[in-house]
């Protein structure tokens, strides 16, 4: 598993651990864009990798920017169900030290730096609150 | 040598007045201008049409991967149209002030949606299509030149601060 993989694998696992954030998605946290999946069902949560370097001094260290996006189906949501979902999201990975030893993940820290703006799209009827966050990972 | 502690930056611009912000807010424009340039450069290409782009399979949807097809180099730099998205830009700067001892300025740069409304979802993508960190993508090819000017405007001053 590359570093990106290890880290996309750990923030899967501690999305889908939280009850209140299951609780929505049902296990639809998605590794890859949504749009890469036969049929994606909402809601659902899905990762992109904005930008990885490789950190030349530590060789295994790697800074990565992810952007988690919050996908729900407005006919059953509504803008406040994006929100609850952030604050819970927030809750469990902003300052978080995510170490994991099973994925061979010594540190991840990781970072909230952006919360995008509420969104939403006319032709898919979806809800989309998109946020970035800054990991670091050995 | 540098400036530690917030008790002797606060004493010092006490000393000298204005003239510390009126330096510092003038800095922070040249960065505006040094990111508001590289943000204008990486939102106006122009190597592919519309029609171009279609052909190409539209490089830029999400079921390509993460960065779409790559068609150039970063991926999420984006093709002027219209301009809408070029005269939504705004620059600006927070002026300089002191709290608590704190010095606080900043430089931004800003797409208005009210203005182009398509904007967001260039930045942050949709269902459909990769995002493209087009803002924090060109700050991070000019960080460097702006810590520069930054670094040479301001530290002279700061190093009077110390010595007098």
């Amino acid at each position: 598993m590359t570093a990106e993989e290890k880290v996309l694998e750990k923030l899967r696992n501690v999305l889908i651990a939280d009850s209140d954030i299951n609780g929505y998605v049902e296990g639809r946290v998605y590794l890859d864009h949504p749009s890469t999946i036969g049929e994606p069902k909402y809601p659902a949560i899905s990762f992109s990798i904005t930008q990885s370097i490789a950190d030349v001094s530590v060789p295994t260290q790697s800074s990565i920017e992810i952007q988690i996006d919050i996908w729900l189906d407005s006919t059953g949501y509504s803008s406040q169900d994006l929100l609850i979902l952030h604050r819970k999201i927030r809750s469990l990975l902003h300052r978080a030290n995510l170490s994991d030893t099973t994925l061979d993940l010594l540190a991840q820290m990781t970072l909230e730096s952006l919360v995008g703006p509420v969104m939403y799209e006319e032709d898919t009827k979806l809800l989309h609150l998109p946020l970035r966050y800054k990991v670091v990972a050995i | 040598m540098p400036v530690r502690g917030t008790k002797l930056v606060a004493r010092n611009i006490v000393k000298y007045g204005g003239q510390f912000l009126k330096t510092v807010n003038s800095t922070m424009k040249k960065v505006s201008v040094i990111m508001d340039n590289q943000i204008t450069k990486n939102m106006s290409l122009e190597d592919h049409t519309l029609q171009q782009l279609k052909a190409l399979g539209h490089p830029y949807a999400a079921k390509h991967g993460p960065r779409g097809i790559p068609i150039h180099d970063p991926y999420w730099q984006v093709h002027k149209r219209t301009g809408e998205l070029i005269r939504s830009k705004e620059r600006g700067t927070d002026d300089a002030s002191i709290n608590f001892g704190q010095l606080k300025a900043g430089a931004y740069v800003r797409l208005d949606d009210k203005k182009a409304e398509h904007a967001n979802y260039i930045i942050f993508g949709t269902s459909k299509m990769i995002p493209r960190p087009l803002l924090i993508g060109s700050l991070n090819q000019v960080k460097d030149k702006a810590f520069k000017v930054i670094k040479t405007n301001l530290k002279d001053l700061t190093m009077r601060f110390v010595t007098t």
